[in-house]
């Protein structure tokens, strides 16, 4: 009787344990991994969506400055908004420091309105050269707001990255020796109940991923967080990380039985074996 | 037979094993839910503030009541709700509520945190001084009307001011409840280049008020 309810605490901590690593390998090979990120960014078009809604900022503030629309076209490119966007990205995965390129972008916006202050033989006076300037700076911050948001957090993110890294991978290792130290004692108490013990955790951890799955639902469909492309993305990842551990919470659970199904069978067979052999 | 017993204690031993997995999730759930269901809810709660309705509802109409002298329903922010004509500069231009500067792309804003038209208070809209906005606002002229069209009645606004101040002079735009009084700026001068300082801003008594009523 002790013997059995051992086996069922030891059952539940292996599930317990079973859970949390699979809690903590999912959130490894997902969020925390760079090429994952870099592969859903890709997927939901974040780096042309980035491009578009930069342009878009843009014409807010081009329509009060007196210049026409075309003053702003072509300041940037879409291989300059990927290498600055992915600059960010090793900034928070590799702890690198964000230099993004700003002086070519003003350079070449004071020239396009200088070239117009002399096609028009306009003179600017100080009050006119200090609106020209704050427009410069208000479309240079545009643009760097548009691929950074927040500088200042975003740089704090690599340090954050790097503890949270560091953590998940020894809790990683600990869940996996935890897991191996209970299997042994259960084998110890009885070798049968260990493979039981093992397709139960199996059976339990998918099942509560399908449970999760199902709790989530729609929930996380529609949400506005910074801007259309970011929040798009981000539910495009959260989405990706739930389809997975749905499919994985099935394929364990299939797992789970069969194993569980398989614990009983030598019973069986061994059983065969020695009728056989005495009807000979 | 024996066989048959013997499948038969291969599936209860398999049911029951089941069971014991679906008792121990069951126990897992019930310890999540007590002990996190503060931060759970917190969660939820979070999400839902920043999730977004995907389907089109249709636009509340707007109206006034008459008792209060409050509107009865506001405008969706970001919509538009009426529109602002000056017929001496030959303007009509559409109305929205809320000034971003998305929404000022499109017209006249409304800034959310002053009254509407027939509330007795102080309105504060805004336009680009972009040409066929707001860019010849400069040249209207003390007498001038203004009239603001809703869904709910006809404004008619006449200028009694109009002054340059600086964009932080905030104390020249206030908001009080006694008057209705409609204040209109933009971007000053309307010909400069970059990002202006100052604003020109008009200032209009209400003259006339037609109510539509259903």
């Amino acid at each position: 009787m002790i013997k059995k309810a051992i086996i069922y605490i030891l059952n539940f901590l292996l599930v317990i344990c079973f859970v949390t690593l699979f809690l903590v390998h999912i959130t490894s090979v997902t969020i925390l991994d760079k090429q994952y990120v870099v592969k859903c960014l890709e997927q939901s078009n974040y780096y042309e969506k980035t491009y578009y809604n930069i342009q878009e900022e843009f014409k807010n503030y081009v329509m009060q400055s007196g210049l026409e629309e075309s003053i702003l076209d072509n300041l940037y490119n879409q291989e300059k908004v990927n290498s600055d966007i992915n600059q960010v990205i090793d900034s928070i995965y590799e702890n690198k420091e964000i230099h993004i390129e700003i002086l070519n972008l003003r350079k070449t916006l004071d020239n396009r309105i200088k070239e117009v202050l002399e096609q028009n033989n306009r003179k600017p006076d100080a009050e006119e050269e200090l609106a020209i300037q704050t427009f410069e700076d208000t479309i240079v911050e545009v643009y760097e707001n548009g691929i950074i948001y927040a500088k200042e957090y975003v740089e704090n993110l690599g340090d954050i990255y790097q503890k949270i890294s560091n953590i998940v991978s020894k809790a990683e290792l600990g869940l996996i020796i935890a897991g191996i130290l209970l299997l042994i004692v259960i084998f110890v108490i009885s070798k049968r109940k260990m493979i039981r013990a093992l397709g139960i955790a199996f059976l339990a951890t998918g099942v509560l991923e399908i449970v999760f799955k199902l709790w989530i639902g729609d929930k996380l469909h529609h949400i506005l967080l910074l801007n259309a492309a970011f929040s798009e993305s981000l539910v495009y990842i959260c989405n990706n990380m739930i389809q997975t551990i749905f499919i994985t919470g099935i394929i364990m659970s299939v797992l789970g039985i069969i194993v569980i199904i398989a614990s009983s069978i030598p019973k069986i067979k061994k059983e065969k074996i020695a009728e056989e052999i005495k009807k000979e | 037979m024996r066989n048959k017993e013997k499948k038969e204690n291969v599936i209860e031993a398999t049911i029951k094993s089941i069971i014991v997995a679906f008792l121990y999730v069951t126990i897992i759930i019930g310890a999540i839910y007590l002990l996190f269901s503060n931060s759970i809810s917190k969660a939820i709660s979070l999400i839902d503030m920043v999730s977004v309705e995907t389907s089109k509802q249709e636009l509340k109409e707007v109206k006034l009541d008459l008792t209060t002298k409050n509107l009865a329903s506001y405008p969706e922010y970001g919509s538009k709700y009426g529109s602002l004509k000056i017929e001496s500069l030959h303007l009509d231009l559409p109305l929205y509520y809320g000034d971003t500067l998305t929404i000022l792309r499109y017209g006249i804003g409304h800034s959310s945190g002053s009254y509407f038209p027939g509330e007795g208070g102080s309105i504060l809209c805004m336009g680009h001084n972009y040409r066929g906005v707001l860019k010849t606002l400069p040249e209207i002229k003390i007498g001038d009307k203004i009239v603001i069209e809703t869904s709910y009645g006809r404004y008619t606004y006449q200028v009694y001011d109009t002054k340059v101040v600086k964009d932080t002079q905030i104390e020249e735009a206030p908001i009080q409840r006694e008057k209705e009084i409609l204040m209109l700026y933009t971007c000053y001068p309307t010909n400069g280049l970059g990002h202006a300082k100052s604003r020109f801003l008009t200032y209009s008594n209400l003259v006339q008020e037609e109510l539509f009523v259903d």
